[in-house]
C-alpha cells in the first residue's frame, strides 16, 4: 500500500467503513509506516474532539418568525387560498392551440386576400389617359424641347403621359 | 442544570419518528400548501440544520438566517421534489447553497472576519460549563482549537470537513448534497483533512499557521 492510498483512506477506515481486506491492509500499513501511524493518530485526534463537541443548540422555536415570513411574503395559504399550481402544457392542449392557430391564419388570410389582389392589380388601358391627366393635374412638369434647337414648351399633358405610359423616345 | 446535547450518529439522517408522518408525506403537504406540513417539518429539522449552518458560517445570526432560509426555499419548491433523493438531503443541499451564497456576498463587501475562536466556540459549546472544571477547561480549549482551525480553511474544505465529522455523513450523501462525483470528492476531502490536521498542530504547538 502506498502512504498516500492510506492518508485517503484513513478517516474512513477509522469510522470503520472499510471492507475487512482493505482495513487489514491499513493496519499493516500503519505498523510499518512512522509517518502514516503519525497521520492515524492526527486523525484518531480530529475524530476524539469532534466527537466531544455538543450539537449546537437553537434558543428559540423558528417557526413563528417562519410564519411571519410568510405572512409577509404572501405564500401562506389561507382558508380561501387555492394551492399555486404551475402551469403545464399538455399534449392534448398543445395540439388543440396548433390547430386554432392555423385556423386563425386561413381566416385571416382569405380576409385580407380581395384587397392583396386589388392591390397588386394593374391599371386597366382604358383608365390610363384619366390617371395621366389626375398627375398632370396635380403636378404638371415643364419640359423643354431642345431637339429642335429651338425653345418649344411641349404640353404638359404630353410630357407626362410620356413619362408614365413610356411610349415617348 | 443543562448538560449538552449529545451528537447523534447520523444528524443528516431523517429524525422521523415510527407514529409521526414521514418527511416525504410533509413535504407533499408543503407542496399542497398546507402549512402544518412546513411546520413539522421546521420542527424537526430547525437544530440539525442550525448547527450545520453554524459551523459553516460561524455566526449564530447567519446561521439562524440561513435555517430560516432553507425552509422558505423548501416550501417555495417543495412542488419540484422528485422524491430521487431523501428529504434531508435535499434540505442540507439547500442549507449549503446558501452558505456558498452567503459567502460570496459576504466577500463582495468588506471583509468581515469569521469569528473563529471565543464566539463561534462559546455558541457551539453551550452547556459545558457544568462540568467538573479542569475538564471544561482543557474541552473548551481543544474546541477553540477546533473552531480556529475550521475558520482557517477554505469555504469548500470547511463544508466537507463539517458534512464528514460533524454530521457524519459518508461519501454517498456529501456526493448528494454537494453535487461532487466520487473521485473529485475523495481528493478534495483528503487535502481538507490533511490542511485541518495541519491546523490542529500548528494551534497545539502555539505555531503559526
Amino acid at each position: 500500500m502506498k502512504c498516500r492510498d492510506f492518508d485517503i483512506d484513513c478517516a474512513e477506515w477509522l469510522k470503520g467503513r472499510l471492507a475487512e481486506t482493505r482495513a487489514e491492509e491499513m493496519r499493516r500499513h500503519e505498523a510499518s509506516c512512522h509517518k502514516c501511524a503519525a497521520i492515524a493518530r492526527a486523525e484518531r485526534s480530529v475524530m476524539a474532539v469532534v466527537g466531544a463537541q455538543p450539537e449546537p443548540s437553537l434558543n428559540a422555536d423558528l417557526w413563528p418568525q417562519l410564519l411571519h415570513r410568510l405572512e409577509r411574503q404572501g405564500h401562506a395559504s389561507d382558508a380561501q387560498a387555492m394551492p399555486a399550481r404551475r402551469f403545464h402544457w399538455r399534449p392534448t392542449m398543445r395540439l388543440g392551440w396548433g390547430i386554432a392557430g392555423v385556423a386563425a391564419g386561413l381566416l385571416a388570410y382569405m380576409t385580407m386576400r380581395p384587397t392583396l389582389v386589388d392591390q397588386t392589380a394593374m391599371v386597366p388601358p382604358e383608365d390610363e389617359v384619366r390617371v395621366v391627366e389626375m398627375i398632370a393635374a396635380t403636378e404638371p412638369v415643364r419640359y423643354v424641347e431642345a431637339s429642335t434647337g429651338g425653345l418649344e414648351l411641349s404640353s404638359d399633358f404630353e410630357i407626362q403621359r410620356g413619362l408614365l405610359v413610356g411610349d415617348g423616345d | 442544570m443543562n448538560r449538552p446535547e449529545t451528537r447523534s450518529r447520523k444528524p443528516i439522517a431523517s429524525r422521523q419518528q415510527p407514529e409521526e408522518p414521514s418527511d416525504e408525506e410533509l413535504l407533499a403537504r408543503c407542496a399542497r400548501r398546507e402549512e402544518r406540513g412546513l411546520e413539522e417539518l421546521t420542527r424537526r429539522y430547525q437544530s440539525q440544520l442550525y448547527g450545520f449552518l453554524l459551523r459553516l458560517t460561524g455566526s449564530p445570526e447567519d446561521a439562524e438566517e440561513a435555517t430560516l432560509e432553507v425552509f422558505l426555499k423548501a416550501w417555495l419548491n417543495a412542488d419540484r421534489f422528485q422524491y430521487r433523493s431523501r428529504v434531508t438531503t435535499w434540505l442540507f443541499r439547500i442549507a449549503v447553497n446558501i452558505a456558498r451564497d452567503l459567502h460570496s456576498r459576504k466577500k463582495s463587501r468588506p471583509q468581515e472576519p469569521w469569528p473563529e475562536d471565543e464566539e463561534a466556540a462559546a455558541a457551539i459549546s453551550t452547556g459545558s460549563a457544568e462540568d467538573d472544571a479542569l475538564d471544561a477547561l482543557e474541552a473548551a480549549e481543544r474546541s477553540k482549537e477546533l473552531h480556529s482551525a475550521l475558520a482557517k480553511l477554505s469555504d469548500s474544505d470547511r463544508e466537507l470537513i463539517v458534512l464528514y465529522y460533524f454530521n457524519d455523513c459518508d461519501y454517498d450523501e456529501i456526493q448528494q448534497v454537494t453535487g461532487l462525483s466520487y473521485t473529485v470528492l475523495k481528493t478534495r476531502l483528503a487535502r481538507a483533512r490533511q490542511r485541518l490536521r495541519q491546523h490542529l498542530e500548528r494551534a497545539q504547538t502555539g505555531g503559526n499557521p
